[in-house]
């Protein structure tokens, strides 16, 4: 016979038990622990956003910091007393962008940028309004590089396949040192603008930003004046470093390295050849496509891969500047 | 005569001061402050170009995020721009300001490093600026240097006393002096 009292104590006792077990399978889901001491960060936390971690931290640390995120990637991860950067940089891996405001000297925000966006720091000038990014491998880490790298040119990829005919500028690193003339030579003129170009050898880096109305033959010939004045001035100067370095051996041994770069160079500008290792070029997406995975080529970056952290320093109400420095090849030849 | 006497001496203290305007030592603002400062260092600044060479005698950044930018500055706007040429021994540099102009209050000439944390100690570094003239002859600059993100060792400003302390900035002035002029500075 039906007995109604048996089975609503059979429902309370299972709802006594079950509830318990569900709530610490919730439990056991997702979770987060994090503490804040001393400038060190733990993290205990299992399948949350990492807003979610990262405001959290943000709220614990002093001074205080914002995260705005535009992704919702979850994490889990766990561990100890690590530098408040690292952490960061732990857990955010390499979508991220780091905001510090000038002013006041202190972490402002942290951007959480949709995958593929890449790493990049921003430094806030809030006296001119101005954010300065940097877009860049997380570290100068060999791997770091590579993964930067290989994510840039899938990046761009992917650029060039939704439009091909759209003219794109694409910051290149060049495998190896070359002279400008033959840096200029691999983008044929009917087809590539080159707007800037990174030129270095030995300690030196540098650049030149071509003026869009000079010729080719012109952007080169003012390139190798400029390379030589500077060098010649240069030369002179360090006579004056070697005797201001108060008979300090190391230090007049810098002077004296100085001079025997800015001799070489000098050597090789007089004889029209200015050494490059980067350049700006303007093109179709579909010629660009031709080089970009040409072995000459280490790095072929763009504003499309970056423009995330540039339209949200725009919404901040900042005037973004973009600075990107190429990466050097190894070795000075 | 005595007239004479006294117009010679006006003239003289006249011409000294002119004198002292010129070749006067340069004081160094306040970046004998600051230890991350270069410790001394020439600057050559016209309206043709904004060259520095300095150097560090003490180890000035750690860690893997140090930036570091050498400045010239002045609050005459329409003094010199940049041509687009700049040269620097600075590891992984940048041109901090490609056409040297145009915030409301400054000209900046700036070259700076993402990677402050190699600079040697020791070791002469150099920045320069290919400029041209645009109006005014003659500015009033200031050449210094300014440190960005850093690992720990923030002694400014007073929010950054913890041990490990970073996202920390701050700046100095080496030198003030009236350009076009060429000039040592130490701290």
């Amino acid at each position: 016979m039906f007995n109604i009292k048996k089975w609503l104590l059979c429902a309370v006792i299972v709802a006594f038990t079950v509830t318990p077990l569900l709530a610490n399978e919730t439990h056991e889901k997702s979770h987060l622990v994090v503490i804040v001491k001393d400038g060190l960060v733990s993290v205990d936390a299992e399948n949350i956003l990492l807003s979610e971690v990262l405001e959290e931290i943000g709220g614990k640390s002093t001074p205080s910091f914002e995260v705005k995120s535009f992704t919702t990637r979850r994490i889990t991860a766990s561990f100890e007393n690590r530098p408040l950067k690292e952490a960061v940089s732990q857990l955010a891996k390499k979508n991220y962008a780091i905001v510090f405001n000038k002013q006041t000297n202190r972490l402002k925000t942290i951007f959480l940028l949709p995958e593929g966006s890449g790493t990049s720091t921003v430094i806030l000038d809030t006296e001119n309004d101005v954010a300065k990014i940097f877009p860049g491998p997380q570290d100068n880490e060999p791997a770091r590089i590579d993964d930067y790298i290989k994510e840039r040119r899938e990046c761009l990829h992917d650029i060039i396949r939704q439009e091909p005919d759209r003219q794109v500028i694409v910051q290149i690193s060049l495998a190896e040192f070359t002279s400008a003339k033959k840096l200029m030579n691999m983008f044929p003129e009917s087809k590539f603008t080159i707007s800037a170009l990174s030129h270095g050898w030995g300690e030196m880096n540098g650049g030149y930003k071509i003026n869009p109305s000079d010729s080719r033959e012109k952007a080169l010939k003012y390139l190798i004046q400029y390379h030589e004045q500077f060098l010649q001035n240069l030369l002179e100067v360090a006579d004056d470093l070697v005797r201001e370095s108060e008979q300090n051996p190391a230090r007049e041994q810098s002077a004296r390295a100085l001079m025997q770069t800015a001799r070489e160079q000098l050597s090789m500008a007089k004889q029209g050849i200015v050494m490059t290792y980067g350049a700006e070029i303007v093109g179709k997406a579909d010629d660009i496509n031709h080089f970009i995975d040409d072995p000459k080529i280490k790095l072929a970056d763009s504003a499309g891969c970056y423009k995330e952290i540039v339209e949200i320093m725009k919404k901040d109400g900042y005037d973004p500047h973009t600075t990107f420095t190429p990466i050097r090849p190894e070795g000075n030849k | 005569m005595v007239k004479k006497i006294l117009l010679t001496i006006a003239t003289c203290i006249g011409l000294f001061i002119a004198l002292m305007g010129i070749v006067s030592p340069v004081v160094a603002a306040d970046c004998w402050k600051k230890d991350w400062a270069p410790n001394k260092g020439l600057a050559d600044i016209s309206q043709w170009a904004a060259i520095n060479n300095f150097i560090w005698y003490n180890k000035p950044f750690y860690g893997t995020e140090a930036t570091y930018e050498h400045e010239t500055k002045t609050d005459v706007k329409y003094w010199a721009e940049g041509t687009g040429y700049w040269n620097s021994t600075l590891p992984n540099a940048y041109l901090d300001n490609p056409m040297g102009n145009f915030f409301d209050s400054e000209a900046s000439f700036t070259v700076g490093t993402l990677s402050a944390e190699k600079i040697q100690t020791n070791t002469w570094y150099y920045t320069s600026i290919a400029l041209r003239p645009i109006i005014q002859s003659s500015a009033i600059v200031r050449v210094g240097g300014e440190k960005g993100l850093h690992r720990k060792g923030c002694e400014y400003p007073p929010i950054c006393q913890d041990t490990i302390c970073f996202f920390c900035r701050d700046r100095c002035v080496a030198a003030e002096f009236t350009a076009p002029a060429r000039v040592w500075w130490q701290k």
